[in-house]
This record gives structure tokens, sequence and C-alpha cells, in this order.
């Protein structure tokens, strides 16, 4: 495993807190290549958005660093989710709870990545769950229910590292036992 | 044959009279677990550590055995020269601070599931003998509880319709509130005065009945498996718990080997090496919020890593602790 490029790739919607779940636990300033927003569904939820990827970094020892990757959450960068996953050891999906249809999301992201999903693991975190409680938890298993997907659900503040935490040593729970 | 009787067979070749007693009057304790598993129910228990003697399995050169453990016999019961060293050491070397006398000496065997001696109902959890049992019978729609202590108290606001509850501080400063007796005020309201006091609180947002269920369950539980359970039953949880209530996140690896494999709690504890106790206190909250399925076979899936993958997640699990306690220590 030494010099092989470990990675866990944050994806969901726009405004879900991929960039700030990065930059909550990064041990490096996050290269983020958020722009200026243009399209009017990211200006209702954020002023800026990122357009190719959040990368940020966690070095293991000498030889090896986990390496954070966050998809762009507009969906005409859909592609660049499939270059950033190639190769990553599990799968972190963001659901915004305050999201306008937040099940379908899931729904979406269960879907895009469903190829990747077959072989390795996500945890779902739900952000913004403070603001809005509805869905609640119970709707987004059933959502995973009907896709016949068993992860996890965690509510989730972005901005705090031990719930990212919390979130990733439930992807390695998942590694190590199913 | 149990523990007293080996003691009796020990008497003669003993330094001191022991006698085994009631857990308040004990000058020593002996715990069933091993050692390195014994952290947990010492904690729960409240016992002084440098007067509780282990149990173990691992038959080790005589040369290695440690003065504070003794070696079970493949009959269950403590190996009879293992005991008279143990015990001979630790009345010479260990002081009680209850000072007692140098020639009688007491002990308690605590959580003893080695056949040492018998167990009796308080071993196990009964939620029927605390105030679980009103957030798990819901007679009635609307609760007000008041956990109340000399230095002052806190209301915890249940809706049995919409199961949610309302909490004026966090579930982890309601604990010390769980073991005061008659410290739990609990008012049976309409929903008027039910709503009316919620919106007179200054309260954080609700959150889901079951994750105040699973908190009291399984810190009352303290290490005991429910009444009416076995150890020996297959399960699994049909879904995963909400790993963000308090004290639950520390069992990620318990939940997930459940949330995937059905077996039974002792194999369970030994396959994730997590202590018999903490299973049977997971096991017991999961089960009343109804996400434990019993099963007739056990289906284990035997997940093996190799040595690499196995040391990486390893290193990833420890540099994430590191951002944990390096926040912890920020606070």
């Amino acid at each position: 495993m030494k010099g092989q490029r470990l990675k866990i790739v944050f994806t969901g919607c726009v405004g879900a807190g991929k960039t700030t779940a990065i930059d909550a636990i990064s041990e490096i300033d996050p290269i983020s290549t958020d722009v200026k927003s243009t399209e009017s569904s990211v200006l209702e939820r954020k002023s800026s958005t990122t357009v190719a990827m959040d990368y940020g970094e966690l070095t293991l020892d000498a030889e090896t660093k986990l390496y954070l990757y966050g998809t762009p959450g507009q969906r005409r960068f859909d592609f660049m989710s499939h270059v950033l996953m190639k190769g990553a050891l599990g799968l972190v999906i963001l659901i915004d709870n305050s999201h306008k249809t937040p099940l379908e999301e899931l729904d979406y992201y269960l879907n895009l990545n469903a190829e990747f999903l077959t072989v390795n693991p996500a945890v779902i975190g739900i952000t913004h769950y403070d603001e809005i409680s509805q869905p609640t938890v119970d709707d987004y298993y059933n959502v995973l229910k009907e896709h016949g997907d068993f992860w996890p659900v965690i509510q989730s503040d972005a901005r705090k590292p031990e719930d990212v935490v919390l979130l990733l040593h439930t992807l390695l729970a998942i590694l190590e036992y199913s | 044959m149990t523990f007293s009787a080996i003691l009796s067979l020990a008497e003669r070749t003993l330094k001191h009279s022991w006698r085994i007693v009631e857990r308040d009057e004990a000058d020593f304790f002996v715990l069933s677990t091993e050692k390195f598993e014994s952290e947990f129910i010492i904690s729960a228990k409240n016992l002084p550590h440098e007067r509780c003697i282990f149990c173990t399995h691992q038959h080790r050169p005589e040369r290695d055995y440690e003065n504070n453990v003794l070696f079970i016999s493949t009959g269950g019961l403590p190996q009879l020269s293992s005991l008279v060293k143990v015990l001979n050491y630790q009345a010479t070397n260990i002081n009680c601070s209850k000072q007692a006398p140098a020639n009688d000496l007491s002990i308690t065997p605590i959580m003893d599931r080695h056949t040492i001696v018998v167990l009796n109902d308080d071993d196990f959890f009964d939620p029927d003998r605390s105030f679980l049992k009103t957030l798990l019978e819901n007679t009635t729609d609307f609760l007000i509880y008041r956990f109340t202590s000399p230095a002052g108290s806190i209301k915890l606001y249940v809706d049995f319709v919409k199961k949610i509850y309302y909490c004026e501080t966090s579930l982890k400063d309601l604990k010390s509130y769980f073991v005061i007796k008659d410290a739990i005020i609990i008012d049976s309201v309409s929903e008027i005065e039910w709503h009316n006091a919620v919106e007179q609180a200054t309260l954080p947002r609700s959150q889901p009945l079951a994750n105040l269920i699973w908190y009291v369950a399984f810190e009352l539980s303290n290490g005991r498996l429910l009444y009416g359970h076995s150890d020996q039953d297959n399960v699994y949880l049909t879904r995963w718990p909400d790993l963000g209530v308090e004290g639950c996140g520390k069992y990620i690896k318990l939940a997930a080997f459940m949330r995937n494999n059905v077996t039974n709690l002792t194999v369970t504890a030994s396959k994730t090496n997590v202590p018999l106790p903490a299973v049977y206190s997971f096991y017991n909250a999961c089960y009343l919020i109804g996400i434990v399925e019993k099963a007739d076979k056990s289906e284990l899936y035997a997940k093996v890593l190799d040595e690499d993958k196995q040391q990486l997640l390893e290193k990833i699990t420890n540099r994430l602790k590191e951002i944990n306690n390096h926040k912890e220590a920020a606070e």
C-alpha cells in the first residue's frame, strides 16, 4: 500500500457542506475551485460554488497520505465525480436537509454512484438538520431501503471536525466489517 | 461447585481468613472479565481499581502470572493454586481503605458469568425498575420529566405522538440524575399544557424519542444484559442506531459488525474486541428502540482484510482520533 494514493470522496448537492467538511479536517489549507456562481439554482443557496473539485490532505505517516476530494455540486459537472471516484476507499454523501427536495437528492446521488457503490461503501451525512428536521432520518432510510442499500445515515454539521470524523470513522468500520 | 467452595478448599493454605460478602462490605472484588476488558465494568460500577481481581482463561507459565489475575480452568472455576497465590498477595500488599482486620478479609464476585456464582436478578437490566419504563410504555401522550437535585433541576419534554423530545440540556448532563433516588418527577399533561410549556422554555431543537431511549437504556444497563435475554441468542441490527447520540459513536465498529453479521453477543464481543458488558449495554439500547432482530442461525460474513489494508485502516483511524483529541484539548 506504500505510495498508493488513498482517497475518500465527498459528494452531494450544492450547499450540502462538502467544501466545509474537507476544510474542517484537512491539515493543509484546502485547495478549492470555488467561483462566483451565476446559475440561479446555485445562487438561491450560496454565492460561490465548486466547479472542479475540493482537495484536502491528512498525513498518515512519512510515506502515506489520505487525500480528501470534494465533487462539484452542480450537475453539469457530474463527470468530475466519476474521475475523482476512481480508486477511492469510499464515499461520503452529504445531503442538505433544507434543500427543496432532499430525498430526491439522495436518490440522485445513489443512482449516480451506483456502480461505485456495488463494491465500495458509503455513509450518508444529513446537514442543516438543525434548521429543519423534516424529512427525518427515517425518511432517508426509506430511500436507501428502496435502493436495497444499507448505509448509515448520520446527522452532521460539516463545520464541526468531530462530526466529519464520525462520518469517516463509520466509513472505515464498514470497510472493515461489511 | 461454586467460587465459595473453591475458597473453602483454599482456606488451609491462605494466610488470612476470607469470606464472600455483599458488594458494599467487600474489601476486594473479583471480576470475571479479562483484565484488559475490565475498564468498562470498573468504571460503571465505580470499583477501586487497586482492589479488583481479574480472571483469565489463558494459561501461562506460572512465573508469568500477575498478582491480581486468577487463572480460570476449563471447568470455569479458579485454579486453586492461582487463587491462593493471588489472595495471599492481595491481603499482604494491598491496603484496604476500610482498614479491615488483617486476618479477616472479604471478597465479592462482580458480573460473574463463568459459573463461579449464580446470577441473581440484579445482574440483569430490568427497564421496568427505572424511569425508562415510562418512556417505553407510552401510556400517555405528553409527559414532562423534572430531574431535580440540590444543584438544580432540568426539564425534559416528551411527545409520544410525534415521538420526539426536547431537553433543556444535553443527555450527558441528565446522566447524573439517573442514580439519585427520587430525583425524577413525572407530570402527565394535556397537549395544550405541553405545548405551552415547550414554548415558554428555551430549548434546543427536538430530537427523536428513540435517541433518548437509546441513551437512557445504554447508561442504565451498566453492563448488564436485558432481563429475560440470553447472550447466546443469534441477533443482528435491522438498521443503524443514530451514531451521533451521546456515547453511541464509541461503538461504530460494534454497530457495523452487528449490522452485517448474525451471531450471539459473546461471539460479537470476541470478534470486535469490545468488552462483553459494553456489548450488553449496546444491545439493550438497540433492542429497546426496536432495531434488533433474532435469528435461528448464526451467519458470520468473515471479511478477511489483508495485513496491509488492516494497517492502513488503523493508520487512518488513529489519524482521525488525533483530530478529535486535538479538538478536545483545544476546548
